[in-house]
């Protein structure tokens, strides 16, 4: 169970004067790869096609595709880990392309990522405690106050772990160590992508709670990319559809799934197993 | 300590041998000077040529034999283990290092740096060996580190592909970027976090190596161009017996049973070094 | 097509690998300076060393020593002897003759010894012919070729008298430094084998259990050996490397008039310059073979031809 702050999850008041600033602002952006077909030539590979998209503070806004749709281009450009081949991307006001070396590394603290496999994001080698102790070494003016015991038990895990390395925790609690290694740098926004794929269905169910919690209690954007589209429509204020990596449709979350406009968005709807959708209203 | 000892309990009777032959071949090499055993390069005319004490002709004093210059061929073989070792080692260690490096930056990087440090290994692995040792000692002159050098020149080259291949192997799993995200430079990546994950690697590549040096050390001190004199090198003892084979085969057989023996225990413990570290691989 | 498309870029890589190596050659012979010093000796005059210098070329800056090097090798001209004064070139041509001899005899023995070795070892696995021959094997590469080299002078030429060991020009006098060299293919051969052959008899009994077709275990074996074989060409090719290093003390224990005699002449002469021109001669024969195994290959296996395009 979470624990629910009152002072938000970083023990900071939540600030209201950016509560109806923009966190995110993508313009026109472009990520082009080349992909060697033959030996002779290399063919470029549009992996995102001219996006626009936008996230007012405080929003959950989901990116909906499959594989292949460029979904995961485009998070990981906006995080500042992916290649950006034109166009304009904007957290709290700064654009992170813009910066290199030592300035970027400070302000990656803005736009933070948790991934999809829990354990694959974390390394093997390094226990808990020491990951967290590292990240308040690289940041240490801009890192949340709140000791590494305080930071676990936020997102529902017992400071025990601290010692453990990731072969000795669950994929639910590496997932929630993902999270807190990205809370508490007290970004603007926080990116998902997939971040319940590996997990079972009632860890899924965890998590999904801890994201609702932090957006109230910090004031949080989440920009959460998942190819399920159940959870996102329990999630997720607005969404985006993204289809050969442009986006096809976008909106409320509500109207999209009650009234999809595109032909695409509606074949992703009627994909999912079980069109009752009541049941996952109510389940989860 | 304490965790030795507990260590050392779950060690196999078979290891625990391996353990105790190769303390026990050091602290003989490290003791060396202190152990009653003629001057290795004590030359005494008038004892040239002994066979083996169990011989007719032989005397208590050598109980192998002497050599052309009256030298005591049992203190020669216990001597020679100092430098083979030192040697041996050195040049591992040396090789090990440079040449892991420049994997891990192969791997890492990618991209052109890791064509070019590819490229540049293939060249050195297509030069054989003994040229490549020969012209660099003759160039330089013979000394005991132009002869590391040459031995961990000769070295580097393996550790660079299979380190890549590891390296390449981590930055799939993904905590790269989990790190990245975090804040952490590449530098801080590669030796904080790369590196320890393929120290064992690097480890079980090395103890293969130990022998394979102590072999090349042997044959460049064969052809002469090893360790200088007054150096003590079953490698030159060969060289200097093989003349006298018709009339003094000790001096041929021992020095060579020695190197056997050596390079036999040395890649013994390597490889349960290594199935060691297999184990426990997910952990380490 | 798709073939001469592959060929040339093989051809084009083992070039560029031939440059590289060469120029490392170049570059680690002229690391330490240049060896006036060390030829004329502790009681050299500075004027002698200048003119030495000066008369060898090595008093000019090194990239232009380079070029030269560079310059040379496009013409197949690899220096002459600084202690013969003749062309490194036809020196080498003239012992590489023997040095081929030796070095094909040895690698054909360690291959037909070594393979049906290790598929016996591979077919018994466990029991005690496998462990035997895997501890040969272990063994034959913990050991230093020109001991064994020397020991096996020691009982079959004087304690035994069946064979030459100084040189009497017939092919007896083959013998014992060709089965000497050949421990070498002949252990990692046999290993490679075993290992191969039991790797895929596995996969072939399990597939064969599950048909339950019983195949004969005759038609296993052929297939297993023909999977088999793929990873042990790419290794003779990689062998003929370190048979060259492991000639080179071979024949100077059995006195073979060929390349490796001549590297120890050149050692015990200081001539840098042949030492270099070995060197880079190396490198040549190993690019060379490395380029017919990998054409080979190619020819062999389709697969890897297309596999490589992408």
């Amino acid at each position: 169970m979470v624990s629910p702050g009152v002072v938000g999850f970083l023990g900071d008041k939540i600030s209201m004067e950016n509560s109806l600033s923009r966190v995110l602002d993508v313009e026109s952006l472009c990520v082009t790869h080349y992909v060697r077909r033959t030996s002779a030539r290399r063919v470029p590979l549009h992996a995102v096609a001219g996006v626009d998209m936008h996230i007012q503070s405080g929003e959950i806004v989901g990116l909906v595709g499959e594989s292949g749709s460029g979904k995961s281009s485009l998070s990981l450009a906006i995080a500042a880990l992916g290649k950006v081949t034109s166009g304009k991307i904007q957290v709290s006001g700064h654009d992170l392309t813009r910066l290199r070396g030592k300035s970027l590394r400070h302000a990656r603290a803005d736009v933070q990522m948790v991934f999809q496999d829990p354990h694959a994001s974390l390394d093997p080698r390094q226990t808990i405690g020491g990951g967290l102790n590292e990240i308040r070494k690289l940041h240490s003016g801009r890192v949340s106050k709140l000791t590494n015991e305080e930071l676990l038990l936020r997102v529902g895990l017992s400071p025990g772990i601290l010692d453990r390395v990731p072969s000795q925790i669950s994929g639910g609690q590496a997932q929630r160590v993902s999270i807190t290694r990205a809370m508490m740098l007290q970004p603007a926004l926080l990116i998902a992508d997939e971040p319940t794929s590996g997990l079972d269905a009632s860890v899924q169910a965890q998590i999904i709670d801890l994201f609702r919690t932090l957006r109230v209690d910090s004031g949080l954007s989440i920009l959460f990319v998942s190819h399920n589209l159940a959870v996102v429509r329990q999630l997720c204020d607005r969404a985006y559809v993204m289809k050969e990596g442009v986006v096809v449709e976008s909106g409320d979350t509500k109207t999209i799934f009650e009234s999809p406009k595109h032909s695409y968005t509606k074949l992703l709807i009627d994909a999912v197993p079980g069109k009752n959708l009541k049941l996952a209203e109510s389940g989860l | 300590m304490r965790k030795l000892l507990l260590t050392f309990r779950k060690i196999s009777l078979w290891n625990r041998i391996l353990l105790f032959s190769g303390f026990g071949l050091i602290s003989t090499a490290v003791f060396a000077p202190v152990l009653p055993l003629a001057d290795p390069n004590g030359q005494d005319l008038e004892s040239s040529l002994y066979p083996p004490a169990f011989l007719s002709g032989g005397s208590i004093k050598h109980l192998l034999g002497t050599d052309l210059l009256g030298r005591d061929v049992l203190s020669r073989l216990i001597f020679g283990t100092r430098l083979t070792v030192v040697i041996a080692v050195s040049a591992v260690v040396l090789g090990a290092v440079f040449g892991s490096v420049l994997g891990v930056i192969a791997g890492f990087k990618g991209g052109k740096i890791d064509s070019l440090i590819s490229r540049i290994t293939e060249a050195q692995l297509a030069l054989p060996f003994i040229l490549l040792a020969i012209s660099f000692i003759v160039a330089r002159g013979q000394s005991l580190g132009t002869l590391i050098f040459v031995l961990a020149l000769v070295g580097w080259a393996q550790y660079v592909r299979i380190i890549r291949a590891e390296t390449l192997a981590i930055r799939e799993k993904g905590f790269v970027l989990g790190l990245r995200v975090s804040g952490c430079s590449d530098f801080r990546i590669i030796f904080q976090h790369i590196v320890p994950n393929i120290f064992g690697t690097i480890l079980s590549l090395a103890t293969l190596e130990v022998g394979t040096m102590i072999l090349a050390e042997s044959a460049l001190s064969f052809l002469g161009i090893g360790v200088p004199p007054p150096g003590v090198s079953w490698g030159s003892d060969l060289a200097s017996g093989k003349d006298f084979i018709t009339m003094a085969w000790w001096l041929v057989t021992f020095p060579g049973i020695s190197i056997v023996l050596t390079v036999l225990f040395v890649n013994t413990a390597g490889d349960s070094l290594r199935s060691h570290f297999d184990s426990r691989k997910r952990i380490f | 097509m798709k073939f001469f498309r592959y060929t040339l870029k093989k051809l084009g890589g083992a070039l560029i690998t031939l440059v590289l190596a060469a120029s490392l050659a170049f570059f680690i012979s002229h690391l330490a300076g240049d060896p006036t010093v060390q030829m004329l000796g502790m009681s050299a005059t500075p004027e002698q060393i200048a003119e030495l210098k000066a008369e060898l070329g090595f008093d000019r800056p090194l990239v232009v020593q380079y070029g030269s090097f560079i310059n040379e090798l496009a013409h197949a001209d690899l220096g002459q002897s600084l202690y013969a004064g003749e062309s490194n070139f036809a020196l080498i041509q003239s012992r590489i003759w023997a040095s081929i001899q030796l070095t094909m005899v040895a690698m054909v023995l360690g291959v037909v010894l070594g393979i049906p070795l290790g598929v016996y070892a591979a077919a018994r696995e466990g029991r005690l012919a496998d462990r035997v021959i895997s501890s040969l094997a272990i063994l034959g590469q913990s050991i230093p070729v020109f001991w064994l080299g020397l020991m096996l002078v020691l009982l079959f030429s004087i304690t035994l008298n069946w064979l030459p060991a100084g040189l009497s020009g017939d092919w007896k006098n083959l013998v014992l430094p060709a089965v000497t060299l050949a421990t070498i293919p002949l252990a990692r051969v046999s290993r490679l084998t075993r290992a191969a052959m039991s790797n895929t008899l596995e996969d072939q009994f399990i597939t064969a259990a599950r048909a339950r077709g019983l195949g004969n275990k005759r038609v296993l074996f052929v297939h297993a050996l023909k999977n088999a074989s793929l990873p042990v060409v790419t290794l003779i090719g990689m062998q003929m490397g370190i048979l060259l290093s492991g000639a080179i003390t071979v024949e100077t224990v059995f006195a073979w008039p060929g390349l490796g005699s001549l590297a120890t002449q050149a050692v015990r002469n200081q001539d840098l310059t042949l030492v270099q021109a070995l060197v880079v001669y190396g490198a040549f024969l190993f690019v060379i073979i490395n380029l017919f195994v990998e054409l080979l290959y190619g020819v062999l296996d389709p697969r890897i031809r297309d596999a490589r395009q992408q």
